[in-house]
């Protein structure tokens, strides 16, 4: 049994960094950045914690869709940067709404939403679930490294939820994949203090080679969205949203003129909250979802890309 | 002449990813002189994946327009 997403809700730090700000102490300037990534802006942890913001996140998600936290069956969330490594971050959004069922943590870098709506599609089609939280939670500022104007320009931080109904259609379409590669995109685990660990570790902090992750992103984008079509056998003129991974315009654009996509139909968050990893896509969702440009039926495709190099995509009828 | 055809689509399309400006484009022209970054060299690399209807590895990014132009012949005539 598929489902429905009958709830979104999103929250973002209060602190806004612009590029002008990052000029002060980066070599880099507003134009610079904003020609090469489309962003102008983004929100960075300071006073709230990651789990101020994913709980804010699924509260408002709950509330949207008339849904109590006790009636849920099961919380996931998709993060790389925990509040605590354990418990996961998803037992700290059960402890503080006050749900007491199932809840983990699920870690598939920026795809990592997409990867746990079909995890909640297992728990919907054994018959586990009616109710599924989904939230994406991501503090990036703790994993770049701020001297590194290549890197730290493109990210920032925020929580975004989907709250999740069993129903008889809903999803058309799901497809994983993972392209393995170790090297594109990486952030090292905890490098602990173990007296018996021989050799040194390195910090956990992010790198990325631009070039292959460009070309990976806009080389998947498209496949993805062509097997999403072939698999629900609709045609790509067919979809009224594309909700990408919010990496950076230049991918997007690219992908928009390889596919002859319209313009339009392609949702961006990214201008004003950069690349903030498995948020982008339920962030850039609840966009929609609020200014009221998702309409009952309208088909709705979603691809998730990233660090792994994994692929997350599905296609959606909303309802 | 095949390979002045590839050299003028390629040329064509380093100019559309916002290279060459009043450079004139030769084999020898590196793709950095004609004014393509490391991230507008892989819009380039994707155009041409279009226009020749061929996948280009990324490991594989040319440094010059003669590079680019091998390149993509190496791999229409597999």
């Amino acid at each position: 049994m598929p489902f429905r997403i009958v709830g979104t809700g999103s929250a973002l730090p209060e602190r806004v960094v612009t590029n002008d700000e990052l000029s002060t102490f980066l070599d880099t300037s507003d134009e610079w950045i904003r020609t090469r990534t489309g962003i102008r802006e983004r929100r960075v942890v300071s006073e709230e914690s990651l789990t101020d913001l994913a709980c804010a996140a699924s509260r408002r998600a709950l509330e949207a869709a008339g849904v109590a936290a006790e009636d849920l069956d099961l919380i996931v969330c998709s993060t790389t940067t925990p509040d605590y490594i354990m418990p996961g971050q998803a037992c700290a959004v059960a402890a503080s709404i006050g749900a007491e069922c199932a809840a983990f943590d699920l870690s598939a870098a920026c795809a990592g939403f997409v990867f746990a709506l079909d995890v909640a599609e297992g728990w919907f089609a054994r018959g586990r679930a009616r109710h599924v939280l989904v939230v994406a939670a991501e503090e990036m500022s703790r994993l770049v490294d701020w001297s590194d104007r290549a890197t730290c320009v493109l990210f920032g931080d925020g929580a975004a939820a989907c709250v999740l109904e069993a129903a008889d259609d809903g999803l058309l379409a799901m497809d994983l994949s993972t392209s393995p590669d170790m090297h594109a995109l990486a952030a090292p685990g905890i490098a602990g203090s173990s007296p018996f660990k021989q050799g040194e570790r390195p910090a956990s902090i992010l790198s990325m080679e631009g070039q292959r992750v460009f070309k990976f992103g806009v080389t998947t984008i498209c496949s993805a969205v062509k097997l999403l079509c072939a698999e629900a056998g609709v045609e790509l003129g067919d979809i009224d949203h594309f909700v990408f991974h919010q990496a950076n315009e230049r991918i997007l654009s690219a992908a928009v003129a390889r596919l002859k996509l319209d313009d339009a139909k392609v949702a961006r968050t990214l201008e004003t909250c950069g690349n903030i990893s498995s948020v982008c896509i339920p962030l850039t969702l609840d966009n929609l979802v609020r200014t009221g440009a998702l309409e009952e039926g309208d088909l709705v495709a979603i691809v998730g890309f990233g660090a792994g190099l994994d692929t997350g995509a599905c296609l959606l009828r909303w309802s | 002449m095949a390979e002045s055809t590839t050299f003028d689509r390629i040329c064509d399309i380093i100019r559309e990813n916002g290279g060459a400006g009043d450079v004139e484009l030769t084999l020898d022209t590196k793709l950095a002189d004609a004014g393509l970054d490391s991230l507008s060299t892989v819009e380039a690399v994707i155009a041409c994946e279009d226009e020749f209807g061929i996948e280009i590895e990324t490991e594989q990014n040319p440094a010059t327009v003669g590079e680019f132009v091998e390149l993509v012949e190496s791999l229409m005539e597999k």
